[in-house]
């Protein structure tokens, strides 16, 4: 669940740091004149980034079939089975690596933990300030004497403030200082100028940016993005102004520094408003004159574009990056859901507990254990018509053929030099192989007939199976003989299997949780992927 | 909602259009109008909004007479001339009404009558105290 949120954030993180860098260069490139598009239409464009932004790892989730960047962090149960072998015994662990990297192991559900918790403070400060400032909002527009409705927006006039602004606290105000009234020409140009902030959602949009700021806190390109947008919205203000002929040029630009002048008194901007006093550094300002005074640029194409490429960047990201945090673990649950598929349409006793956990995280966690089993099983396909008729014709249970997998990963080994160690698919050892009718001499070794071999073994487990009534005790008696586990019982006088494994039953501790894993896996090959 | 605070003082452009309220001592838009000194160059709609805030500052109160309205001071002219008076003591002379009665008398040049007034007025508040 942890590591859904994680991957969530990451999607979001990498398409806001591409639409934002994109917008910055949009607007860098239209401030030196080398791309000139509308600013009503570059406004437009950043909204449309910061909206697909949101929405954009939502759905990149619900795909699968497409391009997938490499995870950058791997959680896995080892680097290799060895290694899980080793840390099982001391109680087992986990290994994370970082872009190949391995690092030390660290508890990853604390380093989540603490990841998200960072996450969740840095929104709620964000919260918190985008509430104080609207504190602050309602409190001066309390303090505030309407004095029109055009529409839906209240103008209304203020002793506390210096410059008009407007925001959208439930309905949409302007304020504007007192002084205002008396000065009609400069009053309907502050006025129209910040009912058109209205009009283009601005005071609206401002609180969907502040809160993706806070969500994104570390997200250095959010800060230049938000004040890009400033700049934007400011600009489109002006330019819808002047291009429809609502207000003089020249009355504008010098209402503009008039108010720049007087702004050098207020106090401390909310954050939740937009207005003709910001931006009022010597920069902003001159640019905003001289893009008044430009001839009227209108290249619709070019923007449709821009957009269209920058869409499609930041989609193909997203779906690209949406495991960016991988979690090759399996925990209890899913290994529970494998088993309820496993004990479909058979009577073998399908056990999970902590034991076989271990050993699936053992085969599933580690990138050796996959390919491993991947392996096996590609070999296993050419023995299995054979095996699976002879488990027809003795009555056995199909699961047993991951007793092969187990004993020898289907490679028909011959008898190595360690006597102990067996030889075939079913690794007989030599006694047990002339026991159960196999000739094994210097000139033939019938362990190595897969279908001689396979033969003794269904009848050595079915003898098993007789004589304990219990396939799991079967496939352990196969590995530790059976009578070790008989005097296993008598003395502990119970016949649970994992009762008498954690008891400690001689030689192969794992060896029966190992065999569970392979049948879990083997009737649940999608895991694999 | 919060509350407007009455102590306030007002804007220039308030105050004087309040002294043309006091001097008539009510009046519409257009009688104010009338009554700016020469020059004084105000929109019919501005002095029209100016004193609709006035009247929810609860400095004017309004009547209806025909189809517009009359503006009638609330606000009397000497509970504003206190209130600035106390405004200026206590902000610019630090409290002390002695300071400001000094520099008062340094500043104006009374004639022999007023001074007469004034110290008439000491001598009732002395017997007050």
């Amino acid at each position: 669940m942890i590591l859904k949120a994680v991957n969530f954030y990451l999607i979001l993180y990498v398409v806001v740091l591409i639409a934002g860098i994109a917008s910055v260069l949009i607007r860098v490139l239209c401030q030196k004149n080398l791309l000139r598009i509308k600013c009503s239409s570059e406004l437009k464009l950043n909204y449309l980034f910061l909206c697909v932004c949101l929405i954009l790892p939502f759905l990149s989730f619900s795909q699968s079939e497409i391009f997938q960047f490499r995870p950058v962090v791997k959680i896995e149960s080892a680097q290799s089975m060895k290694d899980f072998d080793s840390s099982w015994q001391r109680g087992g662990g986990s290994s994370v690596s970082l872009l190949s990297q391995s690092l030390p192991t660290v508890q990853i559900e604390e380093v989540f933990s603490l990841a998200v918790g960072f996450v969740l403070i840095s929104t709620l400060l964000g919260l918190g300030k985008i509430l104080i400032d609207v504190t602050k909002l309602v409190s001066l527009i309390g303090n505030s004497y309407p004095i029109r409705k055009i529409g839906s927006v209240r103008i209304s006039a203020s002793d506390q403030v210096l410059v008009p602004f407007s925001a959208r606290v439930l309905s949409s105000w302007v304020l504007i200082p007192v002084e205002l009234i008396s000065q009609r020409e400069a009053f309907k140009v502050s006025v129209l100028h910040e009912l058109q902030h209205h009009r283009q959602r601005d005071t609206t949009f401002i609180y969907l940016l502040l809160f993706v700021r806070a969500f994104l806190l570390l997200n250095p390109v959010m800060w230049i993005w938000s004040k890009s947008i400033s700049e934007v919205q400011e600009m489109a203000c002006d330019e819808n102004l002047i291009v429809h002929g609502k207000i003089n040029r020249e009355a504008y630009a010098g209402r503009l520094i008039e108010i720049a002048e007087t702004a050098i008194g207020q106090e401390g901007r909310l954050v939740c408003a937009a207005g003709l006093g910001f931006l009022n550094d010597r920069q902003t300002l001159s640019r905003r004159i001289e893009t008044m005074f430009q001839k009227e640029k209108s290249r619709r194409r070019v923007t449709k574009l821009l957009g269209a490429t920058v869409l499609l960047v930041m989609t193909g990201t997203a779906f690209a990056a949406r495991e960016l945090v991988l979690d090759r673990r399996v925990t209890m649950i899913e290994a529970q859901k494998m088993a309820e598929i496993a004990k479909r349409g058979s009577e073998f006793p399908i056990v999970v507990n902590d034991l076989v956990l271990g050993q699936l995280n053992r085969f599933l966690g580690t990138e050796e254990g996959r390919h491993f089993i991947k392996a096996s099983m590609e070999r296993m396909k050419v023995y299995q018509p054979m095996i699976e008729a002879k488990l027809v014709q003795y009555n056995a249970p199909k699961e047993l053929m991951a007793i092969a997998l187990v004993e020898s990963g289907y490679k028909n080994l011959p008898q190595s030099p360690n006597k102990s160690w067996g030889a075939g698919l079913w690794m007989f050892i030599e006694s047990t192989a002339k026991r159960y009718g196999m000739r094994v001499d210097s000139v033939v070794d019938e362990r190595l007939n897969p279908e001689v071999e396979t033969d003794a073994a269904m009848r050595y487990l079915t003898s098993n199976n007789l004589w304990f009534s219990d396939w799991l005790l079967a496939i352990q008696a196969y590995n530790t003989g059976e009578n070790t586990v008989q005097k296993a019982i008598d003395s502990s006088g119970t016949k649970d299997v994992w009762t008498l494994i954690r008891a400690g039953l001689p030689t192969d501790k794992d060896y029966l949780a190992r065999v569970m894993a392979v049948v879990l896996i083997l009737k649940n090959p999608e895991i694999l992927n | 909602m919060t509350k407007k605070k009455d102590e306030k003082l007002l804007t220039e452009a308030e105050t004087e259009l309040m002294a043309i309220l006091w001097k008539l001592g009510e009046g519409t838009v257009a009688d104010v109008i009338e009554n700016l000194p020469s020059g004084r160059d105000l929109a019919y709609t501005s002095v029209s909004t100016f004193l609709r805030i006035l009247e929810q500052k609860k400095v004017l109160k309004t009547r209806k007479e025909g189809r517009g309205h009359i503006y009638i001071p609330f606000l009397s002219k000497q509970d504003y001339e206190a209130r600035t008076l106390k405004h200026v003591v206590d902000k610019v002379f630090d409290g002390a009404p002695l300071s400001l009665a000094k520099q008062l008398l340094n500043v104006s040049n009374l004639s022999k009558d007023e001074i007469k007034e004034l110290k008439a007025l000491l001598k009732e508040a002395e017997e007050q105290a």
